[in-house]
């Protein structure tokens, strides 16, 4: 039951090969047996999962038409709102809180659709780290190999889809928490355009650079996911206005369309292992990239995302901060803190050169479809390093797995994360880079990648 | 257009000055920074310093600029 996916479970539910019911109360049972080895869920729901699982039966039962999610289940990183629990967004000021009274928008959608809510899931505090090592929660250990991370902060939403606890997942991605922790553990991510998918009910990081997505096992899967979540909310959201734009139907021909595709260099490969740039050349090779594309802006980029997140963070916390500093994450606090103190110009010329760097980019993608990156620095590192060498210096894991990431969500850029077909190793993933509003492209090449088996996401040895 | 002179003086921070002005603009911002917290502050808000320069740099006449709306 583990590793059905999404396709299957609906399936076998719209035909009465199973019951919902029997799909939620498995699913629960290997929560209740796997999680204790992975940590990723901080609540299990089991009785609003029951309780939705028996409507879908009854739904079916009475002939009316079931969802393309019907009996699907899925979990959310905790900073989404789900009715009746604390959103915690990983942090310990925030378990007194009232629950919300209705579910985050996204959430709605994909029970709207059948799908079936499990629990929420760990993350890094606030949002604010590469690791998910949560002081108050413990840290998420990564499916492949439990002495190591999950990455972050959608640890547990990454680890979760890949121990095959569930088929779909919610995250959320600052500078690369979607896209960081689904190549670490070995699945697939999408980091949509800015504004493409509705915050409403997520603990907000930071308004400026905040993304939601899902997580899934394969490319068709996160398509799926993406166009049920797909559609403005503009009263819950003010930027998420856009039109859905969905894939079902096209994308199985887009996929076989040519694409020109460019691999980020410069920025995007200094300090990476050689494993990560041997899996990035697999993907370039497969994708028929032979042209190595150079975003000067793009250091500058990570820094002024580095910097405005610092500054807005610190302002959405200053409160709290200063009435209880103490019973936050001590990592998290300190950069809060510090973000907190910088002057206002700092942010506004953050923002200012958000813009420069995306017309940059933009003149690029006139002679590209899709630019290719690693996800990040490394392979999963163990759980408790503080540092790692990048291009022989040592720097912090927590502040620098994000290095090629950050620039990319600095300007609004739709990504999809796609692991790289290396059984038996760590994972490693890449990011399909498109231009803004045109996630059919990454998923395109990305369906591609696994077509040709270069991309695929293994169940991990120990969950199999 | 130039920075603001706030924004300047932070940029212009030598080394020596940082654990002060880390003090001083907590206080003028009403955010008392624990004992235990303060290195660690100290040291992300040289880091900030490090990487402001970084963009300052990149954008040089345009730094001091009046952002535009961001659409991506």
């Amino acid at each position: 039951m583990s590793f059905l996916s999404a396709f299957e479970i609906a399936a076998q539910v719209r035909d009465g090969d199973v019951t919902a019911r029997a799909i939620t109360e498995a699913t629960l049972a290997s929560i209740e047996k796997r999680d204790g080895a992975l940590n990723a869920f901080t609540a299990v729901t089991a009785d609003r999962a029951l309780a939705a699982a028996d409507a879908v039966d009854a739904a079916r039962a009475a002939g009316r038409p079931l969802g393309p999610l019907a009996g699907v289940p899925f979990a959310v990183k905790n900073l989404f709102d789900i009715e009746g629990l604390p959103t915690l967004a990983g942090s310990k000021i925030r378990r007194e809180t009232a629950p919300p009274a209705r579910d985050a928008t996204l959430v709605q959608r994909l029970t709207v659709a059948g799908a079936i809510l499990v629990g929420a899931l760990n993350m890094d505090e606030f949002a604010y780290g590469f690791v998910t090592e949560n002081a108050h929660d413990g840290p998420v250990r990564n499916p492949h190999d439990p002495t190591r991370i999950a990455g972050g902060s959608s640890g547990g939403s990454a680890a979760a889809v890949s121990a095959g606890l569930v088929p779909l997942s919610l995250g959320s991605d600052t500078n690369g928490s979607i896209r960081i922790p689904a190549g670490l553990c070995g699945v697939f991510g999408l980091k949509p355009t800015y504004g493409r998918l509705s915050r409403q009910g997520v603990f907000p990081f930071v308004e400026s650079l905040d993304h939601v997505g899902p997580f899934a096992r394969s490319v068709e899967e996160l398509a799926l996911a993406y166009d049920v979540l797909q559609g403005p909310d503009p009263d819950g959201d003010a930027i998420c206005v856009r039109d859905a734009d969905p894939l079902a139907g096209r994308l199985d021909t887009l996929a076989e369309h040519p694409l020109r595709v460019g691999v980020l260099d410069g920025w995007f490969q200094q300090g990476a292992f050689p494993e990560v740039l041997e899996a990035l050349e697999q993907v370039a090779q497969a994708l028929s990239a032979d042209r190595s594309v150079t975003l000067p802006g793009a250091q500058a980029a990570r820094a002024a995302a580095f910097c405005l997140t610092a500054f807005e963070g610190g302002e959405l916390h200053h409160d709290d901060l200063a009435a209880r500093a103490m019973d936050y994450d001590p990592a998290v606090r300190d950069r809060l803190l510090a973000g907190a103190l910088l002057p206002k110009g700092v942010a506004q010329a953050a923002r200012r050169y958000r813009t420069i760097f995306r017309d940059q980019v933009a003149e690029v993608f006139q002679r590209y479809d899709v630019l290719l990156a690693p996800a990040s620095v490394c392979p999963a590192p163990p759980i408790g390093q503080a540092t790692m060498e990048m291009d022989g210096v040592p720097v912090s894991v927590r502040k620098n797995l994000g290095a090629f990431t950050q620039p990319i969500s600095y300007i609004g850029l739709p990504v999809v994360a796609a692991p790289v077909n290396r059984p038996g190793r760590l994972p490693i993933g890449v990011q399909i880079i498109a231009p803004p509003w045109r996630e059919d492209l990454a998923f395109a090449a990305a369906l591609r990648l696994q077509r040709a088996g270069v991309a695929a996401a293994h169940p991990p040895k120990a969950f199999a | 257009m130039a920075l603001d002179a706030e924004t300047q003086a932070f940029l212009d921070l030598a080394e020596a000055e940082i654990a002060p002005w880390t003090a001083a603009r907590a206080a003028e911002r009403d955010l008392p920074i624990p004992t235990q917290a303060l290195a660690g502050v100290i040291d992300n808000v040289a880091l900030l310093r490090a990487q402001t320069r970084l963009f300052i740099d990149a954008l040089g006449e345009a730094a001091g600029q009046t952002p535009e709306p961001f659409q991506p």
